[in-house]
């Protein structure tokens, strides 16, 4: 019971964690998108798709958490 | 990179009227406590008035708030059916509907300029705005939650 609490509690951390990245990486494309000078346009999208990266590593841990509840509630 | 271009950079802020909101009706029912409270230990009617007009006031706010945590939730946040959201959602509309519920008692029990006139009612009405309080506690709580770990 408690094992799945934790896994149950990781994915809902994961989740949060992803959506605020989310509207952080939001946040720099639409700064790209309004600033007027080349510099600044691609420093915000190298940053916002390193944020990218960031966030698909995140979503592909939190599959193999959800993979690894499943497998534990099919077992049970 | 040639660092004299980043001159015109723009960051692009969102205005967040949720954050702005959810002081207001949280300002008004800890005023609306705090009055309530003069009034059962000072006794001058106005105290009492002045716990009306705020609670009346809280409650209003209270509408434009859950609506705009709703929206921020659905927009912002995707709709993330998680529990940190599942809570903060059912203690705004208790709020809502409870802030609803003990205006109208008091208003159309009592009427909203006078004073009460049983005693029980004084106590009553301090316990009503003290769990408006908490239910502000715990939105302030998972609210924090969302940016501070």
């Amino acid at each position: 019971m408690s094992t799945y609490e934790d896994l149950e509690t990781m994915i809902e951390a994961l989740t949060m964690t992803i959506i605020i990245h989310e509207r952080e990486e939001a946040f720099f494309r639409r700064s790209a998108a309004l600033s007027t000078s080349k510099g600044a346009t691609e420093l915000f999208l190298e940053i916002a798709n390193d944020m990218k990266t960031h966030i698909l590593s995140l979503e592909d841990r939190k599959n193999k958490l959800v993979k690894e509840l499943t497998a534990l509630r099919e077992r049970a | 990179m040639d660092m004299s271009s980043l001159s015109r950079a723009v960051l692009s802020y969102k205005i967040h009227w949720h954050i702005i909101l959810v002081h207001f009706p949280i300002s008004f029912f800890l005023a609306a406590f705090i009055f309530q409270i003069l009034h059962l230990f000072m006794y001058p009617a106005c105290f009492e008035l002045s716990t009306n007009v705020s609670l009346a006031a809280g409650t209003v706010m209270m509408i434009p708030t859950t609506w705009s945590g709703w929206s921020s939730w659905k927009d912002n946040y995707k709709g993330a059916k998680v529990v940190l959201f599942r809570r903060k959602i059912v203690t705004a509309f208790l709020m809502l509907g409870f802030s609803l519920g003990l205006s109208l008692w008091r208003f159309i029990g009592f009427g909203f300029f006078m004073e009460a006139y049983v005693n029980p009612a004084h106590w009553i009405y301090l316990a009503g705005n003290t769990l408006l309080i908490l239910g502000a506690v715990i939105e302030g709580y998972y609210g924090g939650r969302l940016n501070h770990r």
